[in-house]
Order: structure tokens, then sequence, then C-alpha cells
């Protein structure tokens, strides 16, 4: 994987991406299962978001069918890194918010785990 | 707005006004900010008269600077005259794209470079570009490895002194939590520079920005994880500002808690290597006033307010410095004083007393023991609903708000 991006191939689907940051407000990537992924998505459930927003996942972790206002759709690990290897590469749109845990900088995870924020307001900030 | 942006805004004008491409057009400005109030003044040298500021932020709107008014953006569509937008605020993509959006035609441009990190567009070329700068960042990456070799690398992005004296007040417990030996800080510019010296550590690289931006991007695009970014909202991939919008969070708390993920009650560490300004004795101890009326992120108070100070501590026999650097101008009726970082805790403690536009100066002398006050324009927080005050409140000083005029 290493060898093959610093050769510089790059295989995004720049139509599909196109595609998508038009029509969402919102595109949240999840290539592992975070931990707060199941949470996040039943408090979309169960409020109404003026938004509308995409969820792509790699790993069967909600329930598809029936979602309340925003979509899900599973990708290939090899496709969903593709889009994250373009967003690591440049901000192409300010509308993609990738869930993980980083290693290499703070996040938001960070103010949940020592109490800054509540659960509610740490969904509400990944809203904004 | 630093040294280098403020000559590259310089030459974006020349370059505009040589191609007349202001002529008859009413000028907008996007996004109020210190940077964005340089290029209004700096338009006005040039015969230029900027109509209006627009911003996102609802409490900003209706204020004025200047006489020009800030408004919402979508009052430009109403314009019928040819228009034209000119932006030098760090959010220029989301900015060009918000106004599209509303359906503005008319021309946007970009002044100052501030955020290579992005550009929203998936085009070949852009991509294309886009993987060449990450390539330079791979080979600049190279470079630092070799010479810091197995060493890990605190990258502080940004020309902020405050931002990395909070960074290097907790950097300690992080190195302890990550059981990390050896390691570089890396930061742009001389004044952060001297700054992580302060603290002592012995590892100190300074780059230029479009150097730094290119790192970082690098370090994030092979996800190596014997690195770590020292800040909360650059680049984009940082969620932390996010939390702003539900709930009020000092600068402090954002690097303690946010960057470092330390807990709450964790005490911040001292600079250890600070020294001693040889001409101390050019002051009257305890009666001079140091005054520093310069900053980068928040926006100029009246110069009447500085005026009525000096006039104040003249008539109590106060001898009066600005502390400046470079082409920053002397207050009238002060003396010119320019320090090191590392020396200007003595000056002040020896003079007695500082009153400073909040800016990271106000951080690096933050444990001065004088009588210290830190001055606040009446404004927000970027495009938040907080108050400059509360995001960069300083315990142990005077926090003074000065009303606009």
């Amino acid at each position: 994987m290493k060898e093959n991006y610093l050769q510089g191939n790059i295989n995004c689907d720049r139509e599909l991406l196109s595609e998508i940051i038009n029509k969402y407000d919102m595109i949240y990537v999840i290539s592992t299962a975070h931990w707060l992924c199941h949470s996040f998505i039943e408090y979309i459930y169960m409020h109404n978001i003026n938004k509308s927003l995409l969820f792509i996942l790699n790993v069967e972790a909600v329930n598809a069918a029936e979602n309340n206002g925003f979509d899900v759709v599973y990708w290939e690990e090899e496709t969903v890194n593709e889009l994250l290897k373009t967003y690591y590469m440049y901000e192409f749109s300010h509308k993609i918010r990738v869930l993980t845990i980083p290693e290499q900088y703070g996040s938001l995870d960070n103010y949940l785990l020592n109490g800054l924020l509540t659960e509610e307001e740490y969904f509400k900030a990944l809203l904004c | 707005m630093d040294k280098f942006h403020y000559e590259e805004m310089s030459e974006s004008i020349a370059a505009i006004e040589k191609d007349n491409i202001l002529n008859g057009k009413v000028i907008y400005t996007f996004g109020h900010c210190n940077a964005t109030e340089e290029l209004i003044d700096l338009l006005k040298e040039h015969g230029y008269q900027v109509f209006a500021i627009m911003d996102n932020n609802v409490s900003k709107q209706g204020t004025y600077y200047n006489d020009i008014p800030i408004i919402p953006p979508d009052v430009i569509l109403r314009e019928k005259i040819p228009t034209i937008v000119l932006i030098v605020a760090r959010a220029y993509e989301a900015m060009a794209a918000q106004l599209r959006n509303l359906g503005y035609k008319g021309e946007i441009k970009k002044l100052v470079e501030y955020n290579s990190f992005s550009e929203y567009s998936l085009s070949a070329d852009t991509i294309k570009r886009k993987y060449e700068r990450v390539q330079r960042g791979m080979s600049m990456l190279e470079k630092l490895k070799n010479k810091y070799q197995y060493c890990f690398r605190f990258l502080c992005p940004f020309s902020a002194l405050g931002d990395v004296f909070y960074a290097m007040s907790y950097l300690p417990y992080f190195l302890e939590k990550r059981n990390i030996k050896k390691y570089v800080v890396c930061v742009v510019g001389k004044g952060c520079y001297d700054v992580v010296k302060m603290f002592g550590h012995k590892s100190v690289e300074n780059l230029a920005q479009n150097n730094m931006d290119e790192i970082i991007q690098a370090e994030l695009y092979t996800n190596d994880n014997q690195s770590f970014i020292l800040h909360h909202d650059r680049p984009y991939v940082i969620n932390l500002n996010k939390a702003l919008y539900t709930k009020m969070i000092p600068l402090e708390v954002m690097c303690r808690s946010g960057i470092y993920g330390l807990p709450q009650d964790t005490i911040p560490c001292k600079p250890t290597h600070l020294q001693v300004y040889p001409k101390l004795d050019e002051l009257k101890k305890g009666k001079s006033l140091i005054v520093s009326p310069y900053a980068k992120s928040v926006t100029n108070i009246p110069m009447s307010y500085w005026e009525c100070v000096i006039a104040e501590y003249k008539q109590k026999g106060y001898d009066i410095f600005t502390s400046a650097v470079g082409t920053e101008k002397t207050l009238q009726g002060t003396k010119r004083i320019e320090v090191p970082l590392a020396e200007m805790q003595s000056v002040v403690e020896y003079a007695g007393a500082f009153i400073g536009l909040r800016s990271g100066l106000c951080d690096v002398i933050k444990y001065a023991n004088c009588n210290k006050t830190a001055l606040y324009p009446d404004r927000c927080y970027s495009d938040t609903k907080w108050k400059m005050k509360e995001i960069y409140y300083l315990d142990g000083w005077d926090n003074i708000v000065i009303e606009q005029e």
C-alpha cells in the first residue's frame, strides 16, 4: 500500500467524489469501527438534523435501511483507502469529516474522554 | 499579519492594480479579522475605498471598521454595479465556495496564500499539483529525519508565539505519556524558535512556512506515527475548533486537553531558560510602563485609548516604552524598546507595569511579577459567539475589553 502511493498511483473516482460533494452537506468517512460510530448515527436518527448527510463505511456498522434523513453507503476497503489517500493529500472539500482516533494530532475525542464535552456536545460539534 | 504575508498582500495588490482589475468595481472584503483591517488600510493608501466587509458572524454584522460596515455575505447579491471580493482571511476556499453557492458571479481574488492545504477542486491538474506538493514534503521530511535521527517530531504549524508557548507548557507531560526520549520541535520563525528555547528544549528546527506546510502534508499522507502536530485548528484534519460552536473553551484548555488529551487539572510548566536584559538601567525601576500595541490574532483598538494611557502614566511620572520589532511604529510620546523574547520578563518586572493588546507576547510574559494588563477589542473569536476575552483570558492579569469607537 505504502509503495503504491509513494509511486503516485491515485485512483480515486473524481466524478463520484464530485457528485457526492455537490449532493450532501456533510460526508463522514469511517474506515474502521470508530468507538462512537453507532451512538453518533443513533443520535442523528433520533434528532431532526437539518442537513443532508452521507456516511461512507467499509464495515457493516449500521442498519442502512430507513435512515432518517441521512444516507449510508458501504465501500470496499480499497475504495475507502483511495478516498482517504486523496483526503490526506489535500483538503478538496470542507464537507469531508473522517471519524478516527488520530495518533498524529488532537481531536474532539480528547474533549469527550477528559470530560470537557458531554456525548451530546461532542455529536453537535461533529455536525458543525 | 506577519511581515511575510504583508509583503505578499502588497505584491498582490500591486499586481491587480497593474491589471486595472479594481477600476469601476465596488470592492468588498470577506472575513473581518486583523488581516482584513490591514488590507483595508493598505487599499486606502493606494486610493481605494472598501465598500463593506462580509462576515458570517452574526454578532459582528451591523458593526463597523473605520466607517466600513460589516454585513452578511448575501447582501452583495443586491449590488447592481460590478463588484470584486478581495480575501486575505485564512478560509479563502470555504468563503469562495459560499459566495458561489449563494449565486455570486463576480470576481473573487485571494491576496494571500495562508492555506496551501486547501483547494476545492478535484481536477486532474489540481490532484497532480497537490501530489507534487506531497512529494516535495516527503523529500524535506527525509532530510529532517536524517538530520534528527531517531527523533520524534513535533510540528508547530503556525507562526504564533502564544500557540507555541502553550504547546511547550504542556509538552513534558505528553513526552512522558508517550514515553518519548528523543525529539525535535519544528517551528516557523525566529520568535517561535526563541519561545521553544525558553523552555529548555535542545533540538529546535526553524522552517519556512511553506516548507512546514508541505512537511505536515507529507506526515499526514504517509501516516507517520513518529510525528505530532501541535495546533488546535491547522491543518484541516484537526477538528478541535468545532467544539467552540457548542462550548466556550479557552485557548490554553484547547492545547492542554484538546491537543494533548491531558486531564483538566494538569499544571502548566513554566519557561526555565529566561535571560536578563543587559540594558535594564535605561528604564526607571518600578516607574516604567511597557506598552505593546500590536497583535496578529486580534484586531486593533483605537489609538485614542493608547494616547489616554500614555498621558495618564506620564502624569504619574512614568517613563513609557513601546515594545516593537521591525517596522512596527513607536507610539508618540514613548521611547522604543526592542527586547529578545527570553529577556522580556526581566524588562517588565524591572519596569513594574505592562499594558498590551492581547498577543503572543502576553503569553511569553504570562508569569512576570508586575502589574500586567491585557487589552481586548470588543469582538468575537473567529466566527464563534465567544468573545476574544473569554478565549484568550489570562489568569493573574487585568483583562480589559476596549469598546470600538
